[in-house]
């Protein structure tokens, strides 16, 4: 097979391939609050090192995929989340060191029914860096317990999340009318402007590859 | 009259001059015409991808963009640069409008918020947007506020070109932006066919990988000087190479000199850079001198010089004015002792490779080269708070390493070829090599000695695009000339779908 016979095979079944990769992507339904946590405020504390932390006074809704924690850092490290009831293990999950910002969103085995009065504890490690705990002040009694022995009469933002009930394809309208917005100049144009330039960026790549060839 | 005044206004000079002119713009269209065509797309698709990425991401929400944006508002509005080490600095009243409008505090680095979603918060924005509240602000620009102005001297064109409407006029540096990310591109493409001039193909091949890079693309569709130091770092490595491979002439050397100049005048991370090319630069000399004698370091002389002299430029004025001579440079001189210097360098290899034995752990539990500089070159967008699932970090380990023993196969084969070019090679390791290390240090100060957030973003590694486009380039060529086809087309498929996946995450990201 010739050389641009072989690189527009490639490009069929490579396009293809990314295609399905994005129709899949498009299945999938994005995440909801189920139950959202005080509003953070104010930095609580944070780990220089591993730390450990629960709270207790949590209402851990049915269905939770993923438990969203306030916590703030750079360059980031390993998040372990358990949910007890009394020392009854009802769920957890990890996340790696894969994220950054301010917050983490750790996944989570999914009860079937809600549970109450549930303490939630997470530990940070291996960790050197800085991680900066948010939340909101609360009284004594909902105290968080940080275990190098010091309670803090604070509360860690945690909210619970679940798969929402839309996929992504039926959010494409909804989302598309988002984009427009923001700008000076506002409307859905801007995304077909958008896709027009997605589309000449990959016919120019294509295009240059295949005449390059010859 | 004065014989100044008669000189300036008789027409034998104004001809003379008229001429002059005429010659050098000849030789500017002589030098562009030489461009070959492939060249130009590249640079457009880099254009096109860049402004497309301007589009998506929202205004402000490029990575410390209202930060670069205040530092034009200084510029333009107060006549003179923010000024340093000011704390509580403000924006302008406008901007805080605006960017309260936007919800852009709210937005930034936490994914959980959106960007406003409804009919009424856009009129709201365009009111905010309309106010005319103060143009001018404390005399502050945040994190910009220590950056050298060349790039924002030049972003305050679009900025008077829609002076009074913020949104706009961000919307138009962007494109300044996405302009510099197609000046990385055609140098990159220029620099691969000088150096591997006998894979022309290949070298396209490189060159698109460079352009279709979503994180150049992102970079390059906001307001950050990031954008113009890629594409001064590209120009340099092009000047650079074609300096090593031929005749090092004294018109090359100013050229090299100026660009290195704008390089300091673009961002701080120059140094690093410079660092590599002045190492060339004596390499150059040496070479010279034994072919041509003393006369020939005419052209290294004036690259050197002309680049210094805004290094000169500036301590001389810090010095007259009593501030630290090397401004943000000097903050720390306890580093410069021996103990702190080996502590900086030992954070320096940690915070890039594995800790050898005997070395103090300032990365407990992570893999940096991995964690830190692999996952986020795959994918690290907005304010550092839009990133992939880690499958997909792993999912991105088989392309790379498929790359990398491609790479390895072919510098392997090689390896004659490439022992005669040893001094060039040098040079290109002393630039990476210049580049890690100041990025380490700063990162040392920051972590370390300040407590403050790790310098652990891919971004500062762009200036390096045009090393990756020849990993890129040489793949293709380890693959043989029956695979090669296959590999540069699978290549830049991935790297189209790449830039497609990255651009979903982030509209999922703000929009969703």
């Amino acid at each position: 097979m010739t050389a641009p016979k072989v690189i527009k095979l490639t490009f069929v079944v490579g396009g293809a391939l990314v295609a399905i990769v994005c129709a899949y992507a498009l299945t999938r339904s994005p995440l909801r609050v189920l139950r959202a946590g005080a509003a953070p405020t104010v930095v609580l504390t944070a780990f220089y090192s591993n730390g450990e932390a629960c709270q207790p006074n949590e209402v851990l809704p049915a269905h939770v995929t993923a438990i969203r924690l306030s916590l703030v850092a750079y360059v980031a490290a390993p998040v372990h989340v358990k949910a007890y009831s009394g020392t009854r293990l009802l769920t957890q999950g990890s996340r790696g060191s894969d994220w950054t910002g301010t917050s983490v969103t750790v996944p989570v085995k999914p009860l079937s029914h809600s549970a109450s009065d549930v303490t939630l504890c997470f530990d940070v490690a291996p960790n050197s860096q800085a991680i900066y705990l948010f939340g909101s002040e609360v009284p004594a009694s909902e105290a968080m317990t940080i275990y190098t022995g010091q309670r803090i009469p604070a509360k860690l933002d945690a909210e619970y999340l679940a798969v929402a009930k839309g996929t992504w394809w039926s959010r494409i309208l909804p989302v598309a009318r988002r984009m427009g917005l923001g700008r000076a100049f506002s409307g859905t144009w801007i995304v077909l402007l958008i896709a027009a330039l997605v589309a000449a960026v990959a016919i120019l790549a294509g295009r240059l590859t295949l005449r390059e060839s010859s | 009259m004065s014989k100044l005044a008669f000189a300036v206004r008789s027409p034998l000079v104004l001809m003379k001059g008229a001429s002059a002119q005429r010659t050098r713009s000849r030789y500017a269209a002589s030098v562009l015409r030489r461009v070959p065509r492939a060249a130009w797309v590249c640079a457009l698709i880099a254009f096109l991808n860049a402004t497309a990425w301007s589009l998506i991401v929202p205004p402000f929400e490029g990575k410390d963009e209202a930060d670069h944006f205040a530092y034009v508002v200084d510029l333009v509005e107060n006549g003179k640069l923010p000024e340093n080490g000011q704390p509580n600095g403000r924006y302008s009243a406008q901007e805080d409008l605006v960017l309260e409008g936007l919800r852009a505090d709210e937005v930034l680095h936490a994914p959980q918020h959106q960007s406003i979603s409804t009919e009424a918060e856009q009129r709201a924005l365009i009111k905010d947007n309309d106010a005319g509240e103060s143009l001018r602000g404390s005399g502050e620009a945040g994190i910009a506020t220590a950056e050298p102005p060349l790039y924002y001297t030049i972003q305050a064109i679009p900025y008077l070109l829609a002076r009074g409407n913020i949104l706009v006029e961000l919307q138009l540096m962007r494109l300044v932006g996405a302009l510099f990310g197609a000046i990385t591109a055609l140098c990159t493409f220029l620099f691969l066919r000088e150096i591997l001039p006998r894979s022309p193909w290949a070298a396209t091949v490189g060159g698109l990988c460079v352009a279709l890079q979503p994180l150049l693309a992102f970079m390059s569709g906001s307001v950050n000087p990031d954008s113009m130091l890629f594409a001064v770092t590209a120009a340099v490595f092009l000047c650079v190479a074609r300096a090593l491979r031929r005749e090092f002439t004294s018109r090359m050397g100013v050229v090299l000199g100026v660009l290195i100049a704008v390089g300091f005048l673009t961002k701080l991370n120059f140094v690093g850079i410079a660092f590599g090319v002045y190492i060339g630069l004596a390499v150059l000399a040496v070479r010279e001198a034994r072919r041509r004698g003393w006369r020939a370091l005419l052209a290294p002389v004036f690259a050197a010089s002309i680049g210094a002299l805004p290094v000169i430029l500036y301590a001389l004025r810090n010095a007259v004015g009593s501030h630290p001579t090397l401004g943000i440079a000097s903050r720390n001189p306890s580093l410069l002792e021996p103990a702190s210097l080996l502590h900086a360098l030992t954070y320096t290899w940690e915070l890039y490779l594995p800790r050898l034995p005997g070395m103090t752990q300032y990365f407990s539990g992570l893999a940096t080269y991995k964690d830190i500089w692999f996952d986020r070159s795959v994918g690290l967008y907005g304010w550092m708070d839009t990133m992939f699932a880690g499958w997909v970090n792993n999912v991105a380990l088989v392309p790379a390493a498929a790359v990398a023993v491609l790479f390895g196969r072919e510098v392997v084969r090689r390896r004659r070829a490439l022992r005669k070019r040893l001094p060039e090679f040098g040079v290109y390791v002393a630039i990476v090599v210049g580049l890690l290390t100041v990025i380490g240090v700063w990162s040392y100060q920051s972590d370390v000695l300040e407590h403050q957030p790790t310098f652990g973003e891919p971004r500062y590694l762009l200036p390096l695009l045009p090393l990756l486009g020849g990993v890129m380039t040489l793949a293709v060529r380890g693959a043989g000339r029956r695979r090669a086809p296959l590999v540069g087309a699978a290549l830049i498929v991935l790297l189209i779908g790449y830039d497609l996946v990255s651009q979903l995450q982030v509209i999922a990201r703000y929009y969703g």
